[in-house]
């Protein structure tokens, strides 16, 4: 055998400089850290009726507005206050997190269908298909979110439903530049033009052959959409157009908080802290995903 | 429209195990026709440019050629980097359309199929890539990329696919349990030797090797030479060996065709071509083998000064004359065409009128 040829390119200097080994060492830990966050938030997701200490439904005129426990007049029965029909803040945040979980995953999973479907299509085919396609995603772009998903609601009417649907039909272009842009430099490669001509069809191909090399990008823009859709999902409930009250969503505690952000400040700083620290959490996550499917910084 | 009924068959697998092939057809003819016979292709690169996408030149890659290749035999291609040699092969293959020109395989002309039955002929002729870092698949383990073709074929069933590649792996010099690794696992050679095994999955008839050595390290270059030539008896196989180099082609070609910037100048067997090559550019190729020739004396002042003019506005007349030593006030004007000059050997050049 001829193993040992040393035709193998040594792609990358194996040896780390300290700074580098800082710099990985860095990224390793944010990782971990925001693996430990989104870990957190999918086990308070599916063990919300176990962690929840009350049902985030129910209203207690008397105890409404009541400060966190750990501030004065706060009552342990509510540790972090209640709102103002006097539900408990700590319940509908938990529950919150099954909201913002589903939306951010479904609306994601839709655009990664629609997304990578017409990216693949694009770069592949190329001439008209791709005109369109590339002509259809400019129009998307150039469009004012809000306004695109304030008219798909409009028309489709408030639900959680049809807030995932308004998500993944204006969060999909970014799949599609990334999948149409690889698509086009993989199919001029060699491996592409042997199982072509192994009689494979452009199906066969296309989700076989290309769809596998395009994973670790599709991973990365994914973990960071999910981010974006919590956000959105998020505003689109503050501004009323998403999730309506009274199911708990963080954007929607947050709309009901901003009456009372002068003086009871926790009632919107709760929900807001989740959002920020769930996509945060997503998003070191993705960075420290990236590094590790990136061939290129990967160690050998 | 001379081409007659494309009626072929899927090769079959098992019992013939692999001998030449084909059943005697009922020819008109006594003599067989060849395996693949190409016929004035052309072939050219629209050069766009412009938000249009206006077309303003061509790259003329492949420029009127015309070639046979006969049951079991190996022809070799030489020529220059980005003189065709590697387009040639890519429309015998339909991975480039040629621009126009007429390709038969055994009579059937496969530039008229229609996509099902392209992907049906497309197990007639693989090919073998040059470089042996883009031609497999990252993501795929070598028994998917050697076995895949079998399943999507039906050449072999759920339980027996995986020793046929187990065995085909083994006919190629690498070892069975190489089935579950990725390619990076291997060095270049062996990755070759992957290529070789994924061409011979389907048991082809032809194999275009497309400059299949020069990535590889000196020492693993004759390993896979010797290796092809040995499956070539053993598949009854015919190869379209592309390559820059001579010294190479020597080992295995039968025949010998020297391209220069689009056009052939000399076809010729084996034995001629080094013997008593006709074509200056021919001459010039074989003097720029190092070391001794295969005359056993040096030829000297004979090696080549200048580049190859662009295929985007190729010279007039011969278009070896702006680097010929032997140019004439005939070559600048009129093109010499491929004629015979002895028995079997063809040249382009007006040197012999």
């Amino acid at each position: 055998m001829e193993t040992s040829t040393g035709t193998d390119i040594e792609r990358e200097a194996g040896g780390a400089s300290p700074r580098t080994w800082l710099k990985r060492s860095w990224q390793l830990r944010m990782g971990i850290l925001g693996g430990v966050v989104i870990a957190g938030l999918i086990l308070t997701a599916i063990f919300a009726p176990l962690l929840a200490p009350r049902d985030p439904y129910e209203q207690n005129i008397a105890e409404r507005l009541l400060p966190p426990s750990f501030f004065d007049g706060g009552q342990s029965a509510y540790p972090l206050g209640t709102d103002q029909l006097g539900r408990d803040l700590l319940s509908r945040l938990i529950y919150g997190s099954r909201i913002s979980l589903l939306v951010g995953l479904s609306a994601v999973c839709l655009e990664v269908i629609i997304g990578v479907l017409l990216g693949l299509l694009a770069g592949f085919y190329g001439r008209w298909i791709d005109s369109v396609i590339s002509f259809a995603l400019n129009v998307m772009v150039s469009f004012p979110f809000i306004l695109l998903a304030m008219s798909l609601v409009a028309v489709l009417g408030p639900s959680l439903q049809n807030i995932i649907i308004a998500l993944g039909c204006t969060g999909w272009p970014v799949f599609t530049r990334v999948t149409r842009v690889e698509t086009m430099k993989l199919k001029e490669r060699d491996f592409i033009h042997a199982a072509t001509s192994l009689g494979f069809g452009t199906r066969r191909i296309l989700l076989n052959h290309i769809l596998p090399n395009l994973m670790p990008a599709i991973l990365v823009i994914a973990t960071v959409e999910i981010s974006r859709a919590i956000i959105l999902e998020s505003l689109l409930s503050f501004l009323g157009l998403g999730i309506q009250p009274p199911t708990p969503s963080w954007g929607v505690m947050l709309a009901e908080g901003r009456d009372h952000m002068l003086m009871l400040w926790w009632l919107a700083a709760f929900p807001g802290a989740a959002i920020f620290l769930s996509s945060l959490g997503i998003n070191l996550l993705g960075d420290a995903v990236r590094d590790i499917v990136d061939p290129y910084l990967r160690k050998g | 429209m001379s081409s007659r009924e494309c009626a072929y068959t899927t090769p079959e697998m098992g019992e013939s195990d692999g001998e030449v092939h084909e059943p005697a057809r009922a020819q008109a003819d006594q003599e067989r026709p060849p395996l693949l016979e190409i016929q004035a292709l052309k072939k050219y690169f629209p050069i766009r440019k412009g938000l249009m996408g206006k077309t303003v030149g061509y790259v003329y890659a492949v420029d009127d050629v015309s070639l046979k290749i006969r049951h079991g035999e190996t022809v070799g291609l030489v020529g220059e980097s980005g003189c065709g040699k590697s387009t040639i092969g890519r429309c015998i293959l339909r991975l480039h359309e040629p621009t126009s020109g007429r390709i038969l395989l055994d009579g059937c002309d496969v530039l008229s199929l229609k996509a099902h039955d392209l992907l049906q002929i497309r197990t007639q002729f693989q090919i073998i890539f040059q470089d042996p870092y883009a031609s497999l698949n990252p993501k795929l383990r070598v028994r998917d990329i050697v076995g895949e073709s079998l399943r999507v074929h039906g050449l072999a069933g759920r339980d027996s696919w995986e020793d046929m590649v187990r065995e085909l792996l083994m006919k190629v010099g690498l070892q069975p349990d190489h089935m579950r690794r990725y390619p990076h696992e291997f060095s270049g050679g062996q990755r070759q030797r992957i290529g070789i095994a994924r061409a011979l999955a389907l048991s082809p008839k032809l194999i275009v090797a497309d400059e299949p050595v020069s990535a590889l390290d000196v020492s693993i270059r004759a390993q896979v030479i010797n290796l092809l030539d040995s499956l070539k008896a053993e598949y009854g196989l015919s190869y379209l060996f592309i390559s820059h180099d001579l010294a190479v082609v020597e080992h295995i070609a039968d025949y010998i065709a020297v391209m220069y910037l689009g056009k052939l100048v000399e076809v010729a067997s084996d034995r001629d071509l080094y013997q008593d090559p006709l074509h200056p550019y021919t001459k010039a190729l074989l003097a720029a083998i190092p070391g001794q020739d295969s005359m056993g004396k040096r030829r000297k002042n004979n090696v080549l000064s200048g580049d190859v003019p662009s295929p985007i506005n190729p010279p007039p007349g011969c278009r070896f004359h702006t680097r010929c030593p032997h140019v004439m006030d005939r070559c600048r004007l009129q093109e010499p065409s491929l004629v015979e000059m002895k028995g079997n050997h063809m040249a382009a050049c007006f040197l012999y009128d």
